[in-house]
């Protein structure tokens, strides 16, 4: 007969194994009958006060799921609580009310979203990054407005207040602000930080015009690869006087993506500028001479290897 | 001492050492699932879709000789919902008629295009892209093998991050937007993501024993894994990483049968060595279907191939086991990778060969032998079952994250 006392692990164990058998199978039957009751949810119902409540809570995930749900209620009087969840002193909370206030297209909101990436984490930026763009020409003059208050903004506001200008969608509604961009956007590229001298680049090429190229043509030239990357896509987009020859020196940079963007960067310049490409051809040699025999093919003229 | 009570021993010290690490990796993966489907809760992904600073991505499709099943492959990658990213196939040599059916299909013309040389491949003969879709490339190279095929692909991705997918794979429509979540929150130091892959079961008892292995293994396992910051294999067409990191690190090592945990433990020695700050993570979320061997024979080959390959990479880099100098990747997750993915089948048959020999010729009593069985198979439903549940848990989450009605 086996001594009793040397079962104990055997009957942990079993005991465990038969708790957590039943606990899976009641969380089973339970999560069936909750799919009945998700269904029958609407979401146009007004804000309740339970709800609201939410935001003033200690635990820190039911203030980011109360934000969340405000966020999603498409009811206007939750403006002035996701305004306020801005101030919260979760990173998350603040993230998930800045895509609320995005979602409910707050246009009032648009000045405490800006101010927000000067408090917030680098990984929540991108969140209210994407807020702001969602709100597209309208985010314009206050993000300029952040650009243009004359100090020296730090690293992380000015990266991505620039990321925002570069992606709001559609360029024509930034005429308004075109006659500053390179007096606003321009000194940004000296910057000491080369992701911001690369995103001014960038917002350069989305908002300038090609009087700006003045400006980005030093970019080109700047120690960073991506800098001359940003650069070269932007004199791509906005064009300039002597933006070919700029484009085709950058053929033969030592850095293989700024001689891939600066051969597609000229191809957008137009016929002119693939005439150029067309020219060289003839005496370049090495990568230069790849380079232009792709721009030619890009522009579906007869590429003879 | 004797030698059989040694034996014994040693017996009874790896059978608490192997059970002993796989309860600790379940207790560790519990907060760190917990948190990330709470996370996935508070996450918004028709937002995330139309994030225009989302990175973008590059899916790599190596093809050789699949004629028959790529179109519907390429099409489905092509649905996939991600703001930014591109299909590239790469025809890898293939004698069938598997480049034709792309190019007619998908309206592909061969164009010139200068290919990088980060990572050496055997010659890439074309370059051909869709007059239909923007972000459908097929590269079409003489045949050098899987490796060799991400390789050229790697060196022709145009975006930061890749995902090289298989075709016997299938990817979940969110696959890119799961993975890249948590790159999007940090790109600074998370270098590589990866979720579950799920088998596509059938009524057959093997393929249900395959699908709770797997959930055992990667449910719990992985995450355990990743949230002591171990993680070292990422399964086929399961995760993306950053594509400067795998040129910088030599790409894909041609020749090797598990290529992607070959190529992910020399990320993991590069990135030590340089002192790099960086995170590997895994997901408690399904990104992939994968089909289960429906044979023993089958399944038999895939064990051995997967067994071929933690040998091959615990061979390339068996300097760094128990190897202070790379932190806890030498001191637990090797040593881990060792014991456990490679040793573990063969030991527990062994083992358990031995109790019953030992209790045959009466060199163990009936109590004991009774009493170890009874615990052996106890402990291993405990943690089937604990996995069992973080599968349940993480599915609940997911449909509730995903769900329409939610607020």
């Amino acid at each position: 007969m086996a001594d009793i006392s040397a079962l104990w692990p055997v009957i942990a164990f079993g005991s465990a194994d038969v708790a957590l058998t039943i606990f899976v199978v009641l969380r089973r039957l339970n999560r069936y009958a909750a799919h009945d009751v998700e269904d029958t949810l609407i979401l146009d119902q007004p804000l309740t006060k339970t709800e609201l409540a939410g935001l003033a809570s200690k635990n820190v995930w039911k203030r980011r799921e109360t934000a969340d749900a405000l966020g999603r209620s498409d009811d206007p009087s939750a403006v002035q609580h996701l305004i306020l969840a801005l101030r919260d002193p979760d990173d998350d909370v603040r993230a998930i009310a800045a895509r609320g206030l995005g979602t409910l297209e707050a246009a009032s909101a648009l000045d405490y979203l800006v101010s927000l990436f000067s408090d917030i984490s680098e990984a929540s930026c991108p969140t209210v990054a994407d807020a702001v763009i969602h709100f597209g020409n309208e985010a314009h003059a206050a993000l300029f407005t952040a650009l243009g208050t004359g100090r020296r903004l730090a690293d992380k506001p000015a990266y991505w207040v620039l990321r925002c200008i570069e992606n709001i969608g559609d360029p024509t509604g930034a005429l308004h602000v075109r006659s500053t961009t390179c007096g606003t956007i321009g000194p940004l590229l000296t910057h000491d930080s080369p992701r911001v001298r690369a995103a001014a680049a960038a917002a350069i090429g989305r908002v300038g015009v090609p009087e700006d190229f003045v400006c980005l043509r030093p970019s080109l030239l700047d120690p960073s690869p991506e800098v001359r990357r940003q650069a070269a896509s932007a004199v791509g987009r906005i064009g300039g006087k002597d933006a070919v020859a700029m484009l085709l020196e950058a053929f033969d940079d030592p850095d293989w993506d700024v001689s891939f963007v600066a051969s597609r960067a000229l191809v957008q310049l137009g016929e002119k500028a693939v005439d150029s490409a067309q020219r060289l051809a003839s005496s370049a040699t090495g990568i230069a001479y790849a380079r232009c025999l792709e721009v030619l093919d890009i522009a579906g003229r007869a590429v003879v290897l | 001492m004797s030698g059989t009570e040694i034996a014994q021993l040693i017996v009874l010290v790896y059978f608490f050492l192997i059970n002993g690490s796989r309860t600790l990796l379940t207790v560790f993966a519990f907060p760190d699932v917990r948190r990330q489907l709470r996370r996935s809760f508070i996450e918004d992904r028709p937002w995330l879709n139309r994030s225009r600073l989302a990175p973008g991505v590059s899916i790599i499709a190596p093809a050789h000789d699949q004629a028959a099943s790529i179109v519907d492959s390429v099409r489905a990658l092509l649905t996939n919902h991600y703001p930014m990213f591109e299909v590239m196939v790469v025809d890898d040599g293939s004698t069938d008629d598997t480049l034709a059916r792309l190019t007619e299909t998908f309206n592909m013309r061969k164009v010139y295009r200068l290919q990088r040389d980060d990572l050496k491949t055997l010659a890439v003969r074309a370059v051909y892209v869709s007059d239909d879709y923007d972000n459908l490339t097929v590269l079409a190279k003489d045949h050098g093998g899987r490796a060799d095929a991400l390789n050229a692909g790697i060196n022709a991705a145009k975006y930061p991050y890749f995902y090289s997918v298989d075709a016997h794979v299938t990817l979940e429509k969110d696959a890119l937007l799961h993975t890249m979540t948590p790159i999007m929150r940090n790109p600074a130091r998370v270098v590589a993501s990866a979720g579950i892959v799920q088998t596509a079961t059938s009524p057959g008892h093997l393929s249900m024993s395959r699908a709770i292995e797997r959930i055992h293994g990667f449910t719990t396992g992985r995450a355990g894994l990743s949230a002591l910051r171990s993680l070292l294999i990422i399964n086929r067409a399961s995760g993306v990483l950053r594509t400067d990191i795998a040129r910088s690190v030599g790409g894909y090592a041609p020749g090797t049968v598990g290529e992607g945990t070959e190529l992910l433990v020399r990320v993991h020695r590069t990135l030590r060595e340089r002192k790099a700050d960086y995170r590997i993570l895994y997901l408690a979320r399904p990104v992939a279907c994968i089909t289960v061997p429906e044979t023993l024979k089958a399944l038999d080959r895939r064990r051995a191939r997967y067994r071929r390959s933690i040998a091959e990479t615990l061979w390339r880099h068996k300097r760094m086991i128990f190897n202070l100098r790379y932190g806890r990747i030498g001191t637990f997750a090797m040593p881990f990778m060792l014991l456990v993915d490679f040793a573990d089948p063969i030991a527990e048959v062994l083992s358990f060969a031995l109790v019953i020999f030992w209790w045959i010729t009466g060199q163990l009593t009936w109590s004991f032998s009774g009493w170890f069985f009874s615990f052996a198979i106890l402990w291993s439903i405990l943690l089937a079952l604990a996995a069992a549940l973080f599968r349940d848990l993480s599915t609940t989450w997911y449909h509730r994250a995903a769900s329409p009605t939610r607020r």
